[in-house]
């Protein structure tokens, strides 16, 4: 599989072939971020072709150092809008709509109250410094059930753990970070 | 200002890259290191294979010679083995066709950043297949399971003689100990008593400080909750009862047999 900078080389020389090598290399990929979303099959493949265009469309300007993580973010937020457009008045079982009923067990509140992408990026840095202070272990299990909403049956089997322990770790994290923008001035 | 679940979540868009390569690092080596255990066990099945066509080589040709013999019983108790050995041979090289199908998915992914993941067909074919191969495959966490309801929504109800004497004692103990100044601190696990000796129905939760000391949240009745200390060895046998007896779901424990 080709190297990530040179696929990167390919999109600033507009080489069409750019499409095939990250569909090659990242598809299944970014077909779990979606499915995890979505979990439906279709919308996760419109949502993928929409990686690919947008990636297109990005790189000029942007050249990023880690490919996967700059994909996987447009993956992640395509398919929340996505969400949001479909699922506005229905559920679809998906593991994201799991992991933000998980949040209301800390008192947070459901529906999304923000409304502009800079008050989202002064929040995520808030996020990233919060992460930053914790073990890595919970971060990385934090990071694989919000941000990639990984099933918990996965990242229990990954790092060996019973459900009810990630569970608690979760619990705990969350509350750490609620406590954590709080004390930043964010009421949740 | 004013921030919500959907916020919160939508903001890890804007998550540190540093961080997200740095988990998914962490996720590739558990699947790294999980592709020497399945290769080894699909090379110590070659023997088996091996062996099993030899048997029925071997079977062929006493089918061949006992009808001479004219020994009935035995003729048909050699056909019986030789059928048995046939159908072992034949899960055999299923199994070996799956295990080589999902080596090479394995290995055709084996430099992919995003190789946590098998197709859906390949997880079918890991579950369907047989005895410890199969099941070797499976605890190696490359496949991943069903989807799991983070909140816990199934109850699991036990009666009060499934308990060993150590945990029945703590059990019905614990309401009864003096009240401690605690300030509430992360709720982990909870379950749920009914018939103690010391009132109708409470719920436990367990709880954990954030200086790692362990006591448990009483709630008693409709409205009494206070909070009795638990020594971390009490700590973690309570959590262990409801990791083997509930997990995923709240535990009732009925002291009473009826």
């Amino acid at each position: 599989m080709m190297e990530d900078a040179k696929i990167v080389d390919l999109y600033w020389e507009r080489d069409e072939d750019a499409i095939n090598q990250t569909q090659i290399k990242y598809e299944r990929y970014l077909m779990k971020v979606a499915d995890n979303i979505l979990n439906n099959t279709e919308d996760s493949s419109e949502s993928v072709n929409d990686t690919y265009l947008k990636a297109w469309n990005s790189m000029p300007p942007h050249r990023p150092s880690m490919l996967s993580t700059f994909l996987g973010k447009i993956t992640r937020r395509v398919s929340i809008d996505l969400y949001r457009k479909k699922h506005a008045d229905k559920r679809c079982g998906s593991e994201y709509e799991v992991s933000l009923q998980e949040m209301q067990e800390n008192g947070i509140e459901p529906a999304g109250a923000m409304e502009n992408e800079s008050e989202y990026m002064d929040l995520g840095k808030y996020i990233s410094d919060y992460l930053k202070t914790i073990s890595e272990d919970n971060r990385n299990i934090f990071i694989r059930r919000y941000f990639h909403c990984d099933p918990l049956k996965d990242i229990c089997t990954s790092y060996g753990f019973s459900e009810s322990k990630v569970k608690s770790i979760l619990f705990r994290v969350r509350g750490g970070l609620k406590e954590y923008l709080e004390k930043e001035g964010y009421s949740l | 200002m004013k921030v919500k679940a959907e916020d919160i979540s939508y903001a890890l868009n804007f998550l540190d890259d540093e961080l997200i390569a740095e988990c998914d690092k962490a996720r590739e080596e558990v699947k790294v290191t999980s592709i020497p255990k399945k290769k080894a066990k699909i090379t110590s099945f070659m023997p088996f294979i091996a062996a099993a066509a030899a048997l029925l080589l071997i079977g062929g040709v006493l089918i061949a010679v006992l009808p001479k013999m004219g020994s009935t019983t035995m003729y048909k108790d050699s056909v019986s083995k030789i059928e048995e050995t046939a159908a072992a041979v034949d899960n055999a090289v299923e199994n070996e066709q799956a295990a080589e199908t999902v080596s090479e998915e394995i290995d055709r992914n084996a430099g992919d950043d995003s190789t946590s993941y098998l197709a859906d067909d390949i997880s079918e074919m890991v579950d369907s297949m047989d005895g410890e191969l199969g099941s070797d495959y499976y605890s190696a966490t490359i496949v991943p399971g069903g989807q799991v309801d983070g909140i816990l929504t199934s109850e699991v109800h036990i009666a009060c003689s499934a308990l060993d004497d150590e945990i029945y004692d703590l059990v019905t103990g614990l309401g009864g100990r003096e009240d401690i100044e605690e300030e509430y601190g992360n709720t982990l696990l909870s379950f749920y008593v009914e018939d103690v000796p010391y009132g109708e129905a409470v719920e436990y939760d367990l709880c954990e400080d954030s200086d790692g000391s362990s006591y448990v949240f009483v709630f008693e009745d409709d409205d009494g909750k206070r909070i009795v200390p638990a020594n971390e060895d009490e700590y973690e046998l309570l959590r262990q009862l409801i990791d083997e007896q509930a997990a995923n779901s709240i535990l009732y424990i009925y002291m009473s047999e009826n």
